[in-house]
């Protein structure tokens, strides 16, 4: 491998030796030889041309890049002379560059990336808070509309309604599609524009102006072929009319963080039945600092805003006003998990470091030799080292390589995990910040990797004289705490792995309350416009249940406004006639869900006092509710039958309570059961707006799908069906993320623990091929294969004890960081820690076996005429 | 001895080389071929200058700075490659020659006592 400057250099060369034959040559055939003859001699006189040649190019000295470059072809030629060492090697470092740049890209895009918005730091969302049980809790029309009056530290505070799906009709069949309502300087306020037409003016969000829609990238591509004459064409959007004014692009992704995003905007408007309620809390707020405020004295405004308001307002009482930076609500905490994972995935890199490095030394010494003869033919220490670290580089370059393309296939795995919702998703990708954090890893990786060895090599120059072979092999304490540190990084990564499955296996064991076998979901939302809220239970969610209970294989059927173990619901305060009215944070809090007759039986929740909703409880029939027990438990004296008191919730109307069923677990499996409201579905619609539909079968539900929609669709085919899930699904899905956790940790434990028995296994195989010797003797000698086996395996297992002893020691420290992602389980749990104390053990003892069984074989004449 | 930055194989007469090429540059640029004919014509036919030792000489004190080349059409209208001593040059001419008179004196001095 030749530089542009040196071929120059060799070309002048050429020309100069040439030029002197010519010369040679003329004075020949000046002084009478043939022009033959005249070549000749001149040939002659001149001698070897290529070893001139040569000589006169090493004057010229090497220059660094070109000593690199040798330095490159010659850890080329290493690495094609021991395929099998650089596969293994490449493959390793591949492992561990590969999941670290993995988890970095999803970090780098989670945590680190700033929001594609315009001064993203200046961004804050605002929250209504209710000590202790809602720290941030939506805002309420009124609330909002005081708060844009007063607020001094905002330059615009706007208000969206977080997505919701509707059905968009345009020419074709029916869509459904996220939808997110937005006041109109709600652009404005983000920095952003569309990218065809415009965003909403100032003013279009008003009730009297006429609705608007702004489309998403993706849906203008996929629903309109990216025609720019969408501009001004009409779409409807729940059988209402809109008109659409833009498009926005991809990179404009809103709700910030969701990982639901929104793929069509219209305009947040004043609900007439809601305007003027300062108790109901829907609306999600952002605001952007005004030039020069700080968060603190926005926030003291703030609090000083909500503190008028409640003297004011009596609904008021007890309640605060919040603003959280933008980026840390967009992060939420996923921030510990993601750093758990980032400290995992570090810890695998350094096993694979440790491991490359342990497969480098073992060739070191066999490379002594070469070492020699090179520092004896004049090299430099300085020479040799680097020519180690250039073939230390050379290993991981392939590594980073592949590495890349593994972490590129395992954050495209990530992101299409179902059930996940990790933030920002749609925004995990690659960038200059990752390639330059692989490139460091690398560079990084090498040179530890790559150290030992080197150094190792380096010794070969003061143990010139071989000492003579003696019988006992030399110890190799470096390879032995090499193999103490593999064991004890694999342990703490075991550990945690450990404690995550333990956790996530408790969970998975709480009783949720409900029967999930056997039972199928789905989510519709019908739009008001077409059935009003007083007849539409008559007219499509009856009909609904009436057909999915006549289909074959069906037991039972029903409604409600939100599954069960949902993060999201609606909740509201209550009061119990005949007892003064509680108001602010001592009024009484329910989740409230409105369900229909059927519900209760498909989900197999029992009934304990009173009676279910049935067919009797009408629109106009008297109002009724139920109830579970947490209510009844937190709310009622223990010998006061709630069964038959009026409760006033969410209608300004009393309702009487006609019965009280078993808790379930409504907002995840680790929160304790909530009090809870239930609504007859005939006398409230759905307010709420969508609704599921539950069934359960007598075959696996999967089979039933088809039927289900068939059944809703005879009844109105202009409804859109989602989320069709089987209620074990639905469980499963909301222990994704930590499902997730404890999966990853367990690929990289396992990873880490294959790496650590394969380093555990060469350097022992290593050691006893230096002990052939001795161990030949020692037979010799009278001793058993026995004697042997125990000797090398209790040689193995000394680093081994020790590396499982640091590695408590550094799990006891590293698990407190999983504190927050664990369940049920301390993070120095002694079950988890001795049984992953014992998997290590065993995993190294068979590691050890082979080696060991190899030396006991050993045939001691031949070991000896070995020597 | 000083030792010079470059590992002289066989010092001696790769030193005398250097200052006989040296010399022979002294009246003017001059190409490889012509530096080894002035020495040889110069030395009466005594000195034969290897083309082997010519050439790596030459570089090496192109690396040294003691000489610069540049390509030039020769007499007969070839190109050729013309080396001339630069002034850092000269100044090494002048300490070589210093030198090997004093050499040359000490050794005659030691051959012919009785002259002395």
């Amino acid at each position: 491998m030749r530089f542009p400057l040196g071929r120059k250099r060799d070309k002048d060369l050429d020309e100069e030796i040439r030029s002197h034959l010519d010369m040679s040559a003329r004075d020949q055939a000046e002084r009478g030889a043939s022009p033959e003859d005249a070549q000749l001699n001149a040939r002659r006189e001149l001698g070897n041309q290529l070893l001139i040649k040569e000589v006169t190019r090493e004057t010229w000295g090497w220059g660094p890049l070109e000593r690199l470059a040798q330095d490159f072809k010659y850890a080329l030629r290493q690495m094609r002379r021991n395929p099998g060492f650089t596969a293994l090697a490449v493959l390793t470092l591949t492992l561990g560059l590969g999941a670290t740049t993995a988890i970095f890209t999803v970090v780098q895009s989670v945590l680190l990336r700033p929001l594609a918005f315009r001064d993203p730091e200046r961004l804050v969302r605002v929250y209504e808070s209710l000590l202790p049980q809602y720290a941030t809790g939506s805002v309420s029309y009124p609330n909002l509309q005081d708060l844009r009056a007063q607020a001094r530290s905002f330059s615009l505070i706007q208000a969206y309604n977080p997505v919701g799906n509707a059905s968009l009709q345009t020419t074709g069949e029916a869509e459904r599609v996220a939808v997110a309502q937005v006041e109109a300087r709600m652009f404005e306020l983000l920095g952003a524009s569309a990218m065809l037409g415009r965003t909403f003016q100032p003013g279009e969000d008003r009730p009297e102006a006429a609705q608007e829609a702004i489309l998403g990238e993706s849906l203008w591509r996929r629903r309109f072929g990216a025609d720019p004459s969408v501009l001004g064409r009409p779409i409807t959007l729940n059988e209402q009319p809109y008109t659409v004014i833009g498009v926005m692009p991809e990179s404009f992704r809103f709700p910030p963080g969701s990982a639901t995003l929104a793929e069509l905007w219209t305009t947040l408007r004043p609900i007439p039945r809601l305007a003027s309620q300062r108790r109901i809390h829907y609306l999600a707020v952002l605001g952007r600092l005004a030039p020069g405020v700080e968060l603190a004295s926005a926030r003291r405004e703030l609090e000083g805003i909500a503190g008028q308001l409640a003297k004011r307002y009596s609904e008021q009482e007890g309640r605060n006003m919040v603003a959280l930076p933008l980026n840390e609500v967009v992060v939420g905490n996923v921030r510990p998990a993601l750093l758990m994972l980032m400290g995992a995935v570090a810890l695998v890199l350094l096993i694979a470091c440790v491991n490359v490095s342990n497969l480098l030394l073992a060739r070191s010494l066999a490379r002594r030799k070469e070492v020699l003869t090179r520092i004896a033919l004049g090299a430099s220490r300085l020479r040799i080292l680097r020519q180690f670290l250039v073939e230390s580089l050379m290993l991981a370059i392939p590594g980073a390589g592949l590495g890349l393309l593994l972490s590129m296939w395992g954050v495209a795995e990530l992101r299409s995990m179902q059930g996940l919702r990790m933030p920002r998703s749609a925004e995990w990708h690659a960038d200059g910040v990752v390639f330059g954090f692989l490139a460091a890893a690398s560079i990084l990786t090498s040179a530890m990797f790559g150290l030992a060895p080197a150094l190792s090599a380096l010794r070969a120059q003061r143990l010139q004289s071989e000492p003579g072979r003696g019988v006992v092999g030399r110890r190799q304490p470096l390879k032995a705490a090499l193999v103490a540190i593999e064991v004890a990084l694999a342990l703490i990564l075991l550990a945690g792995a450990g404690l995550l499955m333990k956790s996530f296996l408790l969970q998975r064991s709480i009783d949720s309350g409900i029967r999930a076998e056997n039972v199928l979901t789905l989510q519709v939302s019908v739009p008001n416009a077409s059935y009003p809220n007083d007849t539409v239970a008559q007219r499509f969610y009856a009909p609904v249940l009436e057909r999915v209970g006549a289909l074959p294989g069906v037991r039972e059927a029903g409604w409600i406004s939100a599954l069960p173990l949902q993060t999201w619901g609606i909740n509201g305060d209550f009061t119990i006639q005949g007892r003064p009215p509680l108001r602010g944070k001592d009024a009484p809090m329910a989740e409230e869900r409105i369900v229909s007759p059927g519900y209760f039986q498909a989900l197999g929740i029992p009934v304990l006092r009173g009676r279910a909703f049935d067919s009797s409880d009408t629109h106009d029939a008297p109002l009724v509710l139920m109830m579970n027990q947490a209510l009844a438990d937190r709310y009622f004296e223990k010998g006061d039958d709630p069964i038959g008191h009026q409760l006033l919730a969410f209608r300004p109307e009393a309702a009487t309570i006609v019965g009280i069923v078993a808790n379930t677990r409504q907002t995840g499996l680790r929160e304790p059961s909530q009090p809870e409201i239930y609504l007859p579905l005939a006398q409230y619609g759905n307010q709420f707006g969508q609704m599921s539909l539950v069934v359960s079968t007598q075959l696996p539900p999967e089979n039933l799908t088809s039927a289900v929609r068939g059944a809703i669709v005879s009844v109105d085919r202009g409804i859109p069906v989602s989320n069709v899930k089987t209620m074990e699904r639905v469980i499963a899905d909301s222990l994704a993320d930590r499902s997730l956790y404890a999966v990853l940790l367990g690929i990289f434990a396992g990873v880490a623990l294959i790496l650590a028995s394969a380093g555990i296994y060469g350097v022992l195989s290593f050691l006893v091929s230096q002990r052939t010797q001795e161990i030949g003797v020692r037979m010799a000698l009278g001793a058993t294969t026995g004697t042997i086996l125990k000797s090398v395996v209790a040689d193995s297992l000394r680093p081994v004890l020790v590396g499982i002893a640091l590695g408590f020691a550094g799990a006891l420290a590293a698990t407190r960081a999983l504190k927050t992602l664990l369940y049920g389980v301390a993070a120095n749990d002694m079950f988890t820690f001795v049984a992953v104390g014992l998997a290590m053990l065993v995993v190294a003892l068979a590691a050890s076996w082979l080696p060991a069984r190899r030396a006991a074989l050993v045939d001691p004449a031949s070991a000896l005429r070995n020597e | 001895m000083p030792r010079e930055p470059y590992q002289n194989r066989i010092e001696l007469i790769q030193g005398t080389l250097d200052m006989l090429i040296l010399q022979s540059l002294r009246q003017g640029p001059h190409h490889g071929y012509g530096v080894a004919q002035s020495i040889r014509s110069g030395s009466s036919d005594v000195l034969q200058v290897e083309t082997g030792s010519l050439y790596p000489a030459l570089h090496r004190l192109e690396k040294q700075g003691w000489v610069k080349s540049e390509w030039k059409q020769s007499e007969n209208h070839q190109r050729a490659k013309y080396y001339s001593l630069t002034a850092s040059g000269r100044k090494r001419l002048a300490a070589e020659q210093n030198r090997w008179n004093q050499m040359s004196a000490a050794i005659a001095s030691l051959m012919n006592p009785e002259e002395a």
